[in-house]
């Protein structure tokens, strides 16, 4: 493999990196501009706010972010496998298949245990429920 | 591709399965610990039977490489990722032996945790899985994963107690440290690579076969890169200067899950590294055997003077872990003489310090935090077996002989010395005899000193197997070390 | 049937182990039941295995088992030859009918399981002592068989006397192992080996009488007379009667004490070529046995009776094997073991059916309130005492007459061995008198009884053997010395003397044993009750004082150089080599705990440092540089 192979890979991140970049310039330059300081205030009434506000974000919020990271990660090794599944043959459909199922159980697990309940309150149900059946046992 | 051979990560595989099976159990029809245990222990059982399978089908037809990928003709298959030896083999009978004596150990453990105790034990037996994919793996990105997928587990596993505030703290420790040396080692992988154009340990295009065709007049990359993957795997077996994470963690995780932390990756960190040096880096030896040597020595220094000093028995188990490290690296020189020498070590020791933690488990609870020497006073009165379970585990620790301990360090040593490290043994003999003093403290408290209480801890079933087994193994090895000796003879790595 | 031998000992073995774990579960009486069937096969085992051997020459074969110490050339291989197979049909067959006895004497006991546990435990080792084809094994077995001693005579625990009594039991034999150990290693640096078929095939290499033979065996002979309770060691064994009835007839009368005269016969190759050492071993147990005997006859307490007496029959056999005379050693062994096994267990019945009580001045008149017990006991006292024909009549005249035939000094010993034979008659007629004759001496409310059937079978069976086992060697037809031939095939072994004098030797033993029965029944039946009490009787009746004395000369300073040990030299000698080893030492684990900061950032640059330290290392190894 010599370096020239390497060119579509270059030529693809230039136009991406182009694309990118020419679509916020033509934004930039097409849009009409007319400033004036009430346009340019935070808010065109009220007080200018000394600092931006500390914001209440649920937790959960980074758990469905986490969830969701794990899950769309999913997609980057399909793609691998997507572009070239006929060299990879029925092993690779049998290989991805199982990296499949490991997800989808991770998923079922994940929506089992309750993960994916905005209500908290609900989610604690499967915890009440072990609960009991453990006393139950013992 | 091709080539699909089930039997070579069969013991994973059976594994994996097994935690998926424990999680899935979990949330659908057994909300009961009794029905994790079930699929574990089949899981386990599954595990130690494929090994046996592997050793059987390796004795009848040889060792074999598997999941390579095929030349340029097509047809060589060459840059294997997995070996199918009775190395592995043991490694895995040893492996489901000690997770499985750890699992039963731990058991109050995983009731204490309630729901999420599934998720310990399915944690747990993907850790074992990377552990025993570190021994068999054929190529060092493979072996990278393994550690990897052991270590990642284990990271979790310590921070299991969230509601302790020690247990969050050594996660976290444990996570950093270890984050840092897998970044050493998977450096040290690159600068092999950059080296020798290969990270495989066997096959046309091995580093080995490399090294063994061109003359390096200048080896400085590989050697820096030698010494990355000797710090990584030292890491993990917490050899000393790389040994600090370990106190901290013990104490601060469950001691339910400190038995198989401590012991599972011990196994595997040795395992490869002999696979590793041996296989990947024979040409080097005179090199890095020093450099070896030298962390050995440093181990057992520091690992029993430390101990010496501690009032916590997890404290002093991890010091005396980090000596132990010591007398490990001592075993990997010694595997140049003999392999069955590092085998009997690892297997004795793994069993000896699952024991002790189960019976730490049983005195102190099995979710505690740090756990005061002082909480053995007066056991020999309170519950005779358990004290004199904690007897024959530190005589063994110790190297008394009539415990498996004590042939542990005697062919350990004998093999050391025939491979040229006749200082090393030295120490290594001194510093035994300095640390009778920590184990026969413990003996000394349980034995001689009255508890202010009369209570007497609970044994139940679980546990008291765990013990039992394990005091059996320590004594039975002890008086017949051959039944073990001759059959760790045999268990050598593909070459 | 021979290469299963190992399934002898393989199955109390497991009785023990599987009882250890299950004994709770399984229960009273399933446990006591189990321990005794896996007993019972095992005699059956052995007694299949045995047959061959009975029908002529029978040589003796090593079953190979596995590997061991291969560095110290020992294999665990066994010998079953017709000296083991002897001991091991006494050991299971004594051992099943004292099991069966124990089913209905610890009836109803709190740790019933536990005593199967411990009694399955003993029979394994005694095996292992029995039929090891080593000195390592036959050491393994010695020191299991102390330990399950150990446990059994401090069985009942809470009571301060029997715990005192363990303890007591095993330090006295740690001191006699003591012996036996550095014999051991001097074999071993001697033979190069501590197989009997090397160290016994060799030893006529040794010279005769030579320093090394006698060292040899003056060492071995330390251990077995901490085993054997002779004097001097022998003051463990009247205490270990603390113990439940059963362990004092199986482990302190018939098996376990007889293992010291068991590894004298076996060790006889060595012993032949040591005539000083023979000379001591038969001195020692003639004193023993006179000394014993003396004693027994101040006791009170119907067990303390028979401890002392198994003391002085064991002291019979040690002048046996002193004077070369394995074999009758080896059969008085075989007759006492029956009808000592027989006495104690005759005792436990009386002790069970008087509800505890041991003292003899207060039992009396037992003869129709316990017939079987009575009949039995009769019969274990007239072959005690050497009536013809009962067994221990051939056996102890057999011992008289070759000690006698030696002569020179040895006629000394049959003299001493002769006043002992008079003594035992008489000591034994005054336990039978006051136990079973005259008025009933009981204490109130005390309603004796005969036992369950479980324990009177086997004083019948036993009763059988004690009557007629003597008949296995008379001399019209030694068949045991022609059994054990082969066993002691090259040795020189003293034999009785021929023609008449014998027969004399054998009419005059019976003569002064009738005599101390006649005086015993003088003294006890015919006219009223002595008093034996005062400054003379109290001084038999505590063994001479010689606990005390030990307990003055030895345990009192021992104590006190161990208290200086602990409080001078601990404290200021140890503690100061720890505090000056130990002080670098602690200062270099300060130095590592300071260290040890617990945080993150220090562990890193340790680690880091070391990384960087192991690669300079290399690369400056390496030539890198």
């Amino acid at each position: 493999m010599t370096l020239a192979d390497y060119l579509p890979i270059g030529l693809m991140m230039l136009i991406g990196i182009g694309f990118a970049t020419g679509a916020m310039w033509v934004s930039w330059k097409i849009a009409p501009n007319v400033p004036s300081p009430e346009k340019l205030a935070p808010y065109e009434c009220g007080i200018v706010p000394l600092q931006e506000p500390a914001l209440r974000f649920p937790v959960k919020f980074y758990l469905v972010a986490m969830l969701f990271v794990i899950f769309d990660v999913e997609l980057i090794f399909l793609f691998a496998w997507a572009v070239r599944f006929e060299a990879f043959g029925w092993t690779g459909i049998a290989a991805i298949g199982i990296f499949v199922a490991l997800l989808v159980e991770t998923l079922f697990y994940v929506w089992k245990r309750g993960a994916l309940d905005w209500n908290v309150a609900h989610r604690d149900r499967y915890r009440r429920v072990v609960a009991e059946y453990e006393d139950e046992a013992a | 591709m091709g080539n699909i051979a089930f039997l070579p990560i069969g013991l994973e595989v059976a594994l994996l399965v097994g935690a998926i099976g424990v999680l899935m159990v979990a949330v659908t029809m057994g909300r009961s610990s009794r029905d994790w245990a079930v699929v574990a222990g089949a899981a386990i059982g599954v595990g130690f039977v494929i090994s046996v399978r592997q050793w059987v089908v390796v004795g009848e037809s040889g060792t074999q490489l598997a999941f390579g990928t095929k030349g340029a003709d097509g047809l060589a298959v060459a840059n294997q990722m997995v070996a199918m030896d009775k190395f592995g083999a043991l490694g895995g009978m040893i492996l489901m032996v000690v997770v499985g004596l750890a699992l039963i150990g731990s058991w109050q453990m995983v009731k204490d945790l309630g729901s999420r105790g599934a998720e310990f034990v399915a944690l747990i037996l993907l850790s074992a899985a990377g552990m025993h994919m570190m021994i068999v793996s054929a190529n060092l990105i493979m072996l990278f994963i393994g550690l990897e997928t052991a270590s990642i587990a284990l990271y979790v596993i310590a921070g299991f107690l969230r509601n302790r505030r020690g247990s969050d703290e050594s996660a976290m420790k444990y996570f950093l440290m270890g984050s840092f040396a897998s970044a050493l080692f998977i450096y040290g992988v690159a600068l092999v690579f950059a080296a020798t154009g290969s990270t495989s340990l066997y096959g046309s295009t091995s580093i080995g076969q490399f090294l063994a065709g061109n003359a390096m007049p200048n080896p400085g990359i590989l050697l820096i890169g030698i010494g990355l993957i000797l710090v990584g795997l030292a890491f993990k077996m917490s050899a000393a200067p790389f040994h600090q994470w370990a106190p901290d963690v013990y104490q601060g995780a469950g001691t339910g899950a400190v038995a198989f932390m401590s012991t599972g990756v011990k196994v595997a960190a040795v395992a490869a590294m002999v696979r590793v040096l041996y296989i990947g880096f024979f040409q080097f030896y005179d090199d890095w055997s020093m450099a070896v040597a030298l962390i050995a020595a440093l181990s057992i220094l520091v690992g029993t003077a430390t101990a010496i000093a501690q009032s916590d028995l997890k404290r002093m188990l991890a010091y005396s872990g980090v000596a132990h490290a010591g007398f490990l690296l001592i075993a990997v020189l010694a595997a140049r003489v003999s392999l069955d020498a590092m085998w009997f070590y690892l297997a004795t020791y793994a069993v000896s310090l699952v024991g002790m933690l189960t019976v730490v488990t049983v005195v102190a609870g099995a979710s505690a935090g740090p756990v005061s020497i002082e909480s053995f006073r007066g056991l020999g009165k309170r519950s005779p077996m358990l004290a004199a379970a904690i007897a024959v585990f530190m005589f063994s620790m110790a190297g008394i002989p009539g415990t498996s301990g004590f042939v542990a360090k005697l062919v350990v040593f004998t093999a050391a010395d025939l491979s040229g490290f006749r200082w090393l043994v030295v120490l290594a003999l001194v510093a035994s005899v300095a640390g009778l003093f920590f184990y026969l403290r413990i003996i000394v408290v349980a034995f001689f000193e009255d508890s202010d209480t009369e209570e007497t801890p609970l044994t139940l079933t679980g546990p008291r197997i765990a013990i039992g087994f394990a005091v059996a193994v320590t004594v039975g090895l002890g008086l017949w070390p051959t039944l073990l000796l001759d059959f760790a003879r045999e268990a050598l790595p593909h070459l | 049937m021979v290469d299963l031998i190992w399934l002898v000992i393989a199955l109390p073995l497991l009785g023990a182990v599987g009882l250890l774990f299950l004994g709770k579960r399984i229960g009273e009486p399933n446990s006591g039941r189990i321990a005794t069937l896996l007993v019972i096969a095992s005699f059956f085992i052995a007694l299949i295995a045995a047959l061959p051997a009975f029908g002529g020459d029978f040589e003796g074969e090593n079953i190979f088992l596995f590997e061991w110490l291969p560095s110290l050339g020992v294999n665990f291989s066994l010998l079953w030859d017709p000296l083991s197979a002897m001991m091991t049909l006494v050991v299971t067959g004594v051992g099943a009918l004292i099991h069966i006895y124990g089913t209905g004497y610890m009836d109803g006991d709190s740790r019933y399981p536990r005593f199967f546990t411990y009694l399955n435990l003993f029979i394994a080792s005694m095996l292992i002592l029995v039929l090891g084809d080593s000195f390592a094994t036959m050491f393994v077995g010695w020191e299991l068989v102390g330990l399950s001693s150990y446990l059994l005579i401090s069985f009942w625990f809470e009571k301060p006397s029997a715990a005192a009594a363990g303890k007591k039991a095993f330090v006295v034999n740690r001191i006699g192992d003591f012996g036996f150990l550095i014999a051991l290693m001097i074999i071993f640096a001697t033979f190069g080996s501590l197989s009997y078929d090397t160290v016994f095939g060799n030893a006529d290499k040794l010279q005769v009488g030579g320093a090394t033979v006698t060292a040899i065996t003056l060492l071995l002979l330390v251990g077995a007379v901490g085993k054997s309770a002779q004097l001097p060691l022998y003051v463990w064994l009247p205490d270990a009667m603390e113990g439940p009835t059963p362990v004092s007839a199986l482990i302190h009368a018939a098996t376990m004490v007889t293992a010291g005269v068991y590894m004298i016969a076996r060790s006889a190759s060595l012993f032949s070529i040591a005539p000083v050492s023979s000379g001591v071993v038969a001195t020692v147990g003639a004193l023993t046995a006179l000394f014993a005997a003396i004693i027994a006859i101040g006791q009170r307490d119907i067990k303390r009776v028979l401890a002392y007496s198994t003391i002085s029959q064991l002291g019979y056999m040690f002048m046996a094997v002193g004077a070369t005379a394995y074999v009758a050693g080896v059969f008085h062994l075989l007759t006492h073991a029956f009808f000592k096994a027989l006495l104690f267990l005759g005792a436990g019945a009386v002790i069970h059916g008087m509800h505890g009580e041991q003292d003899m001045w207060k039992m009396g008149g037992l003869r129709k309130k316990m017939p079987i017990a009575f009949g039995t006991m009769v019969v274990a006292w007239l072959a005690i005492s050497g009536i013809p024909p009962f067994a221990g009549f051939w056996s102890k005249d057999e011992i008289l007459a070759i000690t006698y035939g030696k002569g020179g000094a040895w006629v000394a010993l049959w003299a001493v061995g002769l006043v002992t034979a008079a003594l035992t008659a008489f000591y034994m007629s005054r336990l039978m008198f006051l136990t079973f004759w005259g008025e009933p001496r009981w204490d109130d409310g005390i309603e004796p009884h005969e036992s369950p059937r479980s324990m009177t079978l086997p004083l019948v069976v036993l009763a059988v053997f004690a009557a007629g086992a003597g008949l296995i060697n008379t001399p019209f037809r030694p068949s045991l010395e022609h059994f054990l031939e082969p066993a002691f095939a090259f040795i020189k072994v003293a034999h009785a003397p021929e023609g008449i004098t014998p027969w004399v030797l054998a009419g005059v033993s019976v003569l002064v044993a009738l005599g101390g029965i006649a005086v015993a029944y003088r003294r006890y039946v015919t006219r009223t009750l002595p008093v034996e009490e005062g400054e003379r009787w109290d001084l038999v009746e505590n063994g001479f004082g010689v606990d005390d004395l030990y307990g003055r000369t030895i345990v009192l300073p021992g104590k006190a150089v161990a208290e200086s040990a602990a409080f001078t030299v601990d404290a200021k000698g140890v503690d100061g080599l720890v505090n000056g080893v130990g002080g670098a030492v602690k200062r270099l684990a300060d130095a590592a705990t300071v260290l040890q900061t617990g945080q993150v950032r220090s562990y890193g640059t340790t680690m880091f440092l070391g990384a960087v330290a192991v690669i300079a290392w290399l690369l400056i190894r390496g030539g890198a540089f």
